[in-house]
């Protein structure tokens, strides 16, 4: 008897010598997640069902024939990151999708809380054990934007042809590259998707910005044919938002 | 913020010297000596194997030529000796040796992938390179989940990834869907592959009942349950389908 | 400028063009109707599958954006993503606000067995046609508005009053009590709501007399949905204007004053509705001073696999909301289950009504059947990414006046293409199963009928 309950002291001191901080910050996120859940339930459900498999009784209308079909949380990609192709996402890319919804797929969710929309981070996340023993390996995406200029446009052009963008964008970036045109993309499950039309600012789903445009560059989006072109970039970055420059150069300014 | 990272890290310092304690009475008391055995065998293809498939290129003929055959299913001489299968035992844990780091490379070469099908073992890193004067993207799919979709162009900087997981990941390119390949990662050591005889061997299995599984990218599973003695060597055959 | 208006303004001047052209070869007519309004799609930058299976159908996520005053589940916010800010003022957009349906039938062909008066066969080029502006969205969290228009060419060249009501939403609680109060459609939120058929109701051709508490001869039988409709023959509204037994009346009457209340407080699984209505189908005010209340239930299961089903049943009890021909006041009553089961591409759904009429004048029992039924089954497949399929089944035990009412059953298939998803192309045709039966009754004598039509919504 006397036994166990030094064990047991000696292990609540260890505890709390070890992680000060875990025990509170678990506390939380498990609260975060049940608060996120209801919300979830109510928001999210319909689209991406009741288990987070992306099969909620709605989501199939959109996508029957072709990508984007709603996520499934259970498997552990994701396309909107800013980590290296592979990682799970960081809280804030989940975060960013929920509060800027995917244009043509999903609505925002900014009416949401900045609290409950943490909430619903949080409960996403219970849907995959991933997230509890992997570290997202984030890819810095600071520096100084390239500014927007004639030359580092036509720099862009050329690196456009360089990386070969062309062979599912298209020549004239319109998503209408051979490999596009020939049917041959799928996505992670297996339905045709076409690559976006680069001079059509509407449709992007990962943003319109030049920040969003190179985060898209170098992380590619998992579970879809566009890949990373990180480690081409590297020890050159600033090429990334050379090509930005000119993809944004090709639509309007709104 | 919980930290798992963080969390394990502590975990570890503090717990450090328990190990020591419990890996001290280890050394000290009777240690059980384990015994190891060989297993050597053959994977056979009865029957005259399919026409290859044949896929049209449409990007990049000039490099990758108009169209792609690919036989899958590689059969030497008239006993149908089959190649590429992966021959290896189930349900047992690796020894605890390190996992040894040796080169495993996936070269994108002659829009194919080589070699198209490989192994590793689970911790151990891959490295994707292009030979090609063209662009690939190599895609690496396990479980369901993007492992990796990297572009590289021509002459671009080779990728290095660690396998963290055992399983099989497929691996193909977007851009040129003709080009498919496969890893296969262990938790142990205990694999290994068809050479072009049809033969493999696998050395210093542990004693006992084990399940020997083969697999082949087209063919799929086999699986047979051998009793590995410690002493000789254990001879098997596997005839698909 | 946004997408929407650049959008929005050259497609009105197109669809105006069009509807000009075709007012000026205007048509007697009926309404091939339909609900779709894509300045929520605007407005929230989705595309319109978000919300429906295929116009006008709505998927589980469109049933609830609907329920919640269209506002996106738990984003009670006014419409936040539609409005530009300036200071403390926010200007909307207004194509955010604005939806136009036109929608005409380029061909329709009627084959009919017996005359009752006059023409053979018919075909019918370009009619009827139909434009319809709905002004629609959230003023603030929680607070919408409803208001429909149309003009059917031929008919009228007017603009007439549909629906206008507002929304009060989110009431008591998160889901549970959501106000509507104008003119509505009752049966919005009903397994199936009249608004939304694929199968739109192809009109009937009437003849004199017309007049106060006298009935039309039917040439034609209009093609509705019999568990919607009125379904008895020889009754009049507090106006003392026939009710033909196919309109959509009581629950299922598309535009009734009233007010209402539903929401779901205990979970998804379940939504109540009750609703107090002037009824009698009355434009304004209620001339009886009596009214017409209705309660109804829903049970929802809608999780996951794809798969959605739901079970709803409804009570409506009328009082003194039409007339028999003696002008005396008698009371509509309805009662009525419906299911819905969608499973990926495929949608089926029904409902079955029992209708009852009381308070007859004495002497009337006799002559009037004063129970009449009614069911309809529609099922769609999607089967590729632009082509619908689907059939329907009607049949109507009438009741009424025995001498005149008759029972009808129709069939129906239906193709739809989908040239965009706002641009719909439709061939139809539906014929009656007991045409053999004779009788000199337009339910009996309409033996075919084929349709080929077009839809664009902007």
């Amino acid at each position: 008897m006397k036994t166990s309950r030094t064990f047991y002291g000696w292990t609540m001191v260890l505890f709390f010598i070890a992680q000060p901080a875990f025990g509170s910050s678990e506390v939380s996120f498990l609260n975060s997640a049940r608060e996120g859940q209801t919300i979830y339930e109510r928001s999210c459900l319909i689209c991406h069902g009741v288990s987070g498999k992306g099969d909620g009784p709605a989501a199939f209308y959109n996508a029957a024939f072709s990508a984007s079909r709603a996520r499934d949380f259970t498997v552990g990609y994701y396309k909107f990151r800013s980590t290296v192709s592979g990682s799970l996402p960081l809280d804030e890319d989940l975060f960013r999708t929920i509060t800027n919804g995917i244009p043509g797929y999903m609505p925002s969710f900014s009416g949401l809380s900045l609290e409950q929309r943490w909430q619903v981070v949080a409960y996403i996340k219970s849907f995959y054990s991933g997230f509890q023993d992997e570290t997202p390996e984030s890819i810095s995406l600071n520096g100084s934007p390239i500014p927007f200029t004639a030359a580092s446009v036509q720099r862009g052009k050329a690196l456009y042809e360089e990386m070969d963008c062309s062979s599912c964008h298209g020549r004239q970036a319109r998503g209408d590259g051979s490999v596009a045109l020939a049917g041959e993309l799928k996505d992670s499950r297996g339905l045709s998707i076409s690559p976006n039309d680069l001079t059509n600012r509407t449709g992007w789903k990962n943003g319109t910005t030049a920040r969003d445009v190179v985060r898209t560059l170098r992380t590619g989006l998992d579970g879809t044919p566009m890949p990373s072109y990180e480690s081409q970039l590297a020890g050159h970055e600033e090429d990334a938002w050379h090509l930005a420059n000119y993809v944004l150069s090709l639509s309007h300014h709104e | 913020m919980f930290s798992p990272a963080l969390y394990l890290h502590r975990f570890l310092l503090l717990s450090t010297p328990l190990v020591l304690g419990v890996v001290a009475v280890q050394i000290l008391g009777p240690v059980e000596m384990t015994y190891a055995g060989t297993l050597e065998g053959t994977v056979h293809y009865r029957g005259k194997p399919p026409p290859p498939k044949v896929l049209q290129v449409i990007k990049d003929q000039d490099h990758c030529g108009a169209e792609v055959s690919i036989q899958s299913i590689q059969i030497h001489d008239a006993h149908g000796f089959l190649s590429n299968a992966v021959v290896s035992v189930e349900g047992v844990k690796g020894s605890g040796e390190e996992v040894v780091e040796i080169e495993r490379p996936v070269i994108n070469t002659r829009c194919a992938f080589s070699p198209r099908i490989s192994m590793a073992r689970q911790g151990q890193e891959i490295e994707i390179r292009n030979q090609d004067p063209i662009l690939h993207n190599t895609h690496i799919k396990y479980r369901g989940r993007t492992f990796l979709n990297v572009a590289q162009v021509p002459g671009g900087n080779p990728i290095v990834k660690r396998l963290k997981r055992s399983g099989l990941h497929t691996i193909w390119c977007d851009k040129h869907i003709f080009m498919e390949g496969s890893l296969l990662v262990f938790s142990h050591p205990y694999y290994s592959m068809t050479n072009q005889t049809g033969m493999f061997r696998i050395e210093g299995i542990p004693a006992g009942k084990h399940p020997i599984r083969v697999w082949h990218e087209t063919l799929g599973i086999l699986e047979k349950v051998v009793n590995v003695t410690e002493k000789g060597i254990i001879q098997v055959k596997f005839t698909y389908p | 400028m946004a997408y929407g208006e650049r959008f929005f303004q050259p497609c009105l001047k197109s669809v105006l063009a069009l509807a000009f052209v075709l007012f000026s070869t205007s048509f007697p007519g009926w309404i091939p109707e339909a609900e779709a309004i894509p300045a929520f799609a605007r407005k929230y930058q989705v595309n319109c599958h978000v919300c429906h299976t295929r116009q006008p159908r709505l998927n589980p996520f469109g049933e609830r954006f609907l329920e919640n005053g269209y506002q996106m589940p738990g984003t009670e916010d006014g419409g936040i993503v539609a409005k530009l800010k300036y200071g403390d003022l926010t200007l909307d957009q207004v194509s955010n606000y604005l939806g136009v349906l036109f929608a005409t039938s380029g061909v329709e062909h009627t084959e009919l067995k017996q005359e009752i008066s006059g023409s053979g066969d018919q075909t019918e080029l370009g009619t009827p046609a139909i434009l319809r502006m709905f002004t629609v969205g959230t003023v603030t969290n929680n607070v919408g508005f409803f208001v429909d228009m149309t003009t059917i060419f031929g008919r009228s060249s007017e603009l007439e009053l549909g629906r206008a009501f507002i929304t009060l939403n989110n009431l008591a609680g998160m889901n549970w009590a959501h106000l509507r109060v104008g003119r509505f459609d009752p049966s919005a939120f009903f397994s199936m709501a009249e608004a939304r058929p694929q199968f739109v109701p192809l009109g009937p051709k009437l003849a004199p007399p017309f007049g106060p508490l006298s009935t039309p001869t039917v040439n034609r039988w209009s093609l509705t949905q019999s568990a919607e409709a009125s379904k008895f023959f020889g009754l009049f509204d507090r106006n003392r204007g026939a009710i033909q037994p196919w309109e959509s009346t009581l629950y299922n009457s598309n535009k009734e004053v009233g007010i209402d209340i539903h929401g779901r407080p205990f979970g998804d699984w379940f939504l109540y509705q009750i609703g107090v209505l002037n009824g009698g189908n009355e434009r304004a005010g209620d001339s009886n001073n009596s009214k017409d209340w209705y309660v109804m239930t829903r049970f929802d299961y809608a999780q996951s696999h794809d798969f959605s089903v739901n079970l709803s049943g409804f009570a409506y009890i009328g009082n003194h909301n039409a007339k028999v021909s003696t002008n005396a006041d008698v009371s509509r009553s309805r009662y009525g289950v419906g299911a819905r089961l969608r499973y990926k591409l495929v949608d089926i759904y029904g409902a079955y009504t029992i209708d009852r009429v009381t308070d007859l004048p004495t002497g009337m029992e006799a002559i009037f059947d004063s129970t009449a039924t009614g069911v309809t089954v529609e099922a769609h497949a999607i089967v590729t990414d632009r082509l619908l399929i689907g059939t329907r089944y009607d049949h109507m035990d009438a009741g009424g006046l025995l001498a005149t009412r008759k029972s009808a059953t129709f069939v129906g298939l239906q193709a739809r293409y989908y040239l965009r998803s706002n641009i719909t192309f439709n061939i139809r045709n539906d014929f009656n199963v007991r045409d053999s039966e004779g009788g000199l009754s337009a339910a009996r004598n309409l033996r075919n009928r084929f349709s080929a039509g077009l839809a664009i919504v902007f």
